[in-house]
């Protein structure tokens, strides 16, 4: 049987892994639970992990995460889904390099009409969108070629997609985005293709939302959620020495300062020396039945697992593990 | 388990019951009284006694509603707020006001299985979801076609994938219109390109819904909502249903008209007098209360069009093909005329439908008011007095346009019950909730009546969910999870390889990605659905 828990780099009970995880968060002044690369379950486990014992949650792909989420929540958006963009958009213009590829093929919901696909490249992305904002403004600017063709295809369209990454962008390209986009609605219909995250980025926060009312870089050390996206930045409090403890959900554990204590659920890509404690969980959707983001239909998915693998459990039921051994360690002080 | 709630008075409209007693359970189920000694007492004098409480309409759940929660983290700071509060306070926040069932209405195909997988996640009650069509394109094709028989397989499939309990139409033909650039849409306006109304477009899912014994009607957000006269349009929809059975949501959104200096008035008085001669209609309030809320509705047009009403500034709009939703903050201001135009026309409708088997107690949450507005509510239907307090304090330009100052009915006990218990368990189904006869789940509030009726509604003396004590004046006593209520009417699996295809030519992805297995919202100790049979 292949091993599933090591403790300083030496193969372990899981049950001990566990009840030492426990143990050191319980323990913590300021417990950090990050990563959470992970399925809905997973989340939905960690939150309660964290409101238990008061630690801090963060997200892998925060960043690209809240850089969208900053600019639907300080002034607002209209956006679209990939299916409908597919089934309806007669004109897409994709701003960036990560935006993915879209067919040529006229958009099902309207057939007699043609599509047409831009893509915009550039050094200098938030200021070429000030040049095509002004010029559909009806700004008397001189812009290059390609976008004025782009500002007339988008006047001109009767259902205009506009896709980005944020992984790419400033945040005032995509404020800018956004404000193209709600001008344009004024006399036609364009909306936004936000690219969501890798890592289950999206289905994370809209588990975390459910269960604690915010995103991610939540906060429990007050006994109820705050959300501070510079405090309960992850990477920064490790940086900061902020916490004591990290437990890391998925791959890409980072490395932590000498006398930081790390511990990380991981899938089979970790080496058992990465941290101090590890334990090998199933990869959800892979070895165990998951609910994850379907980037494709832009919506949560159930996804039956590939290549089931009933001895790996996945990260929900560890995390559940250790919070019930948590409240042993607490009922004991 | 035996237990005995002794000596409250027991309500129980469906029965007719009205006395002092005893109330036996055992099993979750309530049972006739037996001849052994209860193993818990549960003491009730001085208390009155329902059947647990069931909300047809409240945006408790979906990717929508989770927008509304990311949208504004700055009202959730500190305070939890109460417009979009997280799962586990929906739950704690009903069953402490004696709710044990509350349907989230609004739930479109391709979100189904968040909306499920939120819900399993709300603690104490039980749940439900009703399943959006009206305005996706497969449903438009074969109405178009005229392909009755197989539209009622279609909504007989989506409800079993989705795990829905009825079916709702949101501005039928509206989403599709806006995507096409309209800027408004009423019943009879023809849907672009398409060459249907939205009046087809209902009576189609009318057919539907009645084809396949599905007990709830077509639960029907009309078009205009919120606009000045639209009580027209209100009217012409309760013309157009000729007869058969129809749910009208959030009436009170519709009972306006354009009368006085603002050209804004209520037609509350008009629309009331039509429902109550209309037998086939049934119709729950959205009630507006004053305070900040946000609007979450998949009525794109409409909140498309409310985007410079939001407070906070700001707004997130999704254009999905009959799967959108929009999310617009907004704050009623008593000393705002027409918001005290809406709250008078929402009490106007409550006190002038005189049969409470048709009416239903919403706020449309969070449209009109977050839920926890409710007990205030019950309040100023049971309480004139109160009633006069309040509009003393409204704009007196905005009272004119209204007749509730002339209003005096008081709602009763029984009144309440059949409004909030009885009635919604059968327009929705329930056979064994929404009373209290032997066999009955024992989903049980108990009410402790003081003055202040508000802080009787809000904090129930008991509350029982399956047989349990859960909650004793808003404190949790037993942590306890419901299920989601669902209906899977049978249909001919024909639809099926042809929506395979559409899905596979239009959107590229397979039709099962939408689907809601059991699996992925089980819970190890229960089942996670409970089946509600069809009409025979």
């Amino acid at each position: 049987m292949t091993a599933l828990a090591w403790i300083a780099g030496r193969e372990t009970a899981r049950d001990a892994a566990i009840a030492a995880i426990a143990e050191r968060l319980v323990a913590s002044a300021n417990p950090l639970i990050a990563g959470l690369a992970t399925d809905i379950a997973g989340a939905e486990a960690a939150h309660d992990l964290a409101r238990h014992v008061g630690a801090v949650l963060d997200h892998r792909d925060s960043p690209t995460l809240l850089a969208d989420l900053d600019a639907m929540r300080s002034h607002g958006w209209l956006v679209t889904t990939p299916l409908e963009a597919r089934a309806m958009a007669d004109c897409v213009v994709l701003v960036g390099t990560a935006a993915a590829d879209f067919p040529l093929s006229p958009p099902p919901f309207a057939p007699e009409r043609a599509r047409r696909v831009f893509r915009l490249t550039d050094e200098t992305i938030p200021r070429t969108l000030g040049l095509l904002r002004a010029t559909l403004a009806g700004r008397r600017i001189t812009v290059p070629d390609d976008l004025a063709a782009i500002a007339q295809a988008l006047r001109a369209a009767r259902y205009a997609v506009i896709a980005w990454s944020a992984a790419e962008l400033p945040p005032l390209a995509i404020e800018m985005l956004c404000h193209i986009i709600e001008d344009l609605n004024e006399t036609t219909r364009c909306f936004g293709l936000p690219t969501p995250p890798p890592g289950n980025a999206s289905g994370v926060a809209q588990a975390l939302a459910w269960k604690s009312g915010l995103p991610t870089r939540i906060g429990f050390a007050r006994g109820r959620p705050e959300h501070d996206p510079w405090r309960f930045d992850a990477a920064r409090m490790i940086a900061a020495r902020e916490t004591d403890c990290v437990l890391w959900i998925g791959d890409g554990a980072p490395l932590v300062p000498a006398g930081m204590f790390l511990a990380a659920l991981a899938p089979d890509d970790l080496g058992p020396g990465q941290a101090e404690i590890v334990i090998r969980t199933a990869t959800p959707g892979r070895d165990s039945d998951a609910i994850l983001f379907d980037p494709m239909i832009g919506a949560l998915r159930f996804q039956r697992a590939t290549a089931p693998q009933s001895a790996l459990s996945p990260p929900a039921a560890i995390l559940d593990a250790i919070a019930a051994r948590c409240d042993r360690a607490v009922a004991a002080c | 388990m035996l237990t005995r709630i002794s000596g409250g008075r027991i309500i129980d409209p469906t029965t007719g019951r009205d006395e002092i007693g005893d109330l036996w359970i055992e099993d979750a189920r309530i049972i006739a009284p037996p001849a052994r000694a209860a193993d818990l007492d549960c003491d009730a004098s001085g208390t009155v006694v329902l059947a647990g409480a069931i909300d047809i309409h409240s945006h408790i759940a979906g990717a929508h509603v989770n927008t509304a929660r990311l949208l504004l983290p700055e009202l959730h700071d500190g305070a939890m707020f109460a417009g979009a509060p997280p799962g586990e306070w929906i739950g704690r926040l009903f069953a402490a006001m004696g709710y044990t069932t509350v349907v989230e209405p609004a739930i479109s195909p391709h979100n189904a299985l968040q909306a499920q997988r939120e819900l399993s996640a709300i603690p104490f009650i039980d749940k439900a979801i009703l399943s959006v069509l009206g305005n996706d394109d497969f449903t438009l094709r074969l109405i178009r076609a005229g392909e009755t028989t197989a539209l009622a397989d279609y909504a007989a499939r989506t409800l079993g994938a989705s795990g829905g309990l009825g079916i709702k139409a949101i501005n039928p033909g509206g989403a599709v219109a806006f995507r096409e650039n309209a800027r408004s849409f009423s019943l009879d306006d023809e849907v672009p390109r398409w060459g249907l109304s939205s009046r087809a477009i209902m009576r189609a899912l009318q057919g539907a819904v009645t084809a396949l014994g599905v007990p709830h009607p077509l639960h029907l957000h009309s078009n205009n909502l919120g606009l000045p006269d639209n009580v027209e349009t209100a009217l012409a929809t309760i013309a157009a249903a000729e007869g058969e059975r129809l749910h009208l949501a959030h009436l009170q959104f519709y009972s306006y008209g354009a009368e006085g200096p603002r050209k804004f008035s209520s037609a509350a008085a008009r629309l009331a007098e039509a429902v109550n001669a209309a037998p086939n209609i049934s119709v729950d309030v959205g009630q507006v209360m004053f305070g900040q809320t946000v609007t979450v509705s998949s009525d794109i047009l409409r909140q498309f069009n409310a985007i410079p009403h939001a407070s906070p500034r700001k707004f997130a709009i999704t254009e999905a093909g009959g799967n959108d939703g929009g999310i617009v903050p907004y704050h009623y201001r008593r000393k705002n005329f027409f918001n005290a135009v809406q709250f008078a026309a929402g009490l106007e409708l409550f006190l002038l439908l005189h049969d409470p088997w048709r009416v239903f107690f919403t706020t449309d949450h969070p449209n009109g008011a977050p839920f926890t507005a409710y007990p205030d509510l019950f309040a100023l239907l049971m309480d004139r007095d109160l009633r006069a307090r309040w509009i003393a304090e409204l704009p007196a330009d905005a009272m004119a346009m209204t007749t509730l100052p002339s209003l005096t009915r008081e709602y009763d006990w029984r009144e309440i019950a059949i409004m909030t218990r009885a009635a919604p368990a059968r327009l929705l189904g329930l056979r064994d909730r929404g009373h209290l006869a032997p066999g009955a789940r024992a989903d049980i509030a108990v009410y402790r009546p003081q003055a202040d009726r508000a802080a009787m509604f809000r904090n129930a003396e008991m509350v029982f969910k399956d047989g349990n004590l859960i909650l004793r004046r808003g404190e949790v006593v037993r942590r306890h999870f419901g299920r989601a209520l669902r209906i899977a009417p049978g249909f001919d699996r024909a639809i099926e390889p042809r929506l395979e295809a559409y899905y596979d030519q239009v959107f590229g992805v397979p039709l099962q990605a939408f689907d809601v297995p059991e699996a992925a919202i089980a819970r190890t100790d229960q089942p996670a659905f409970e089946s509600v049979p069809c009409r025979t």
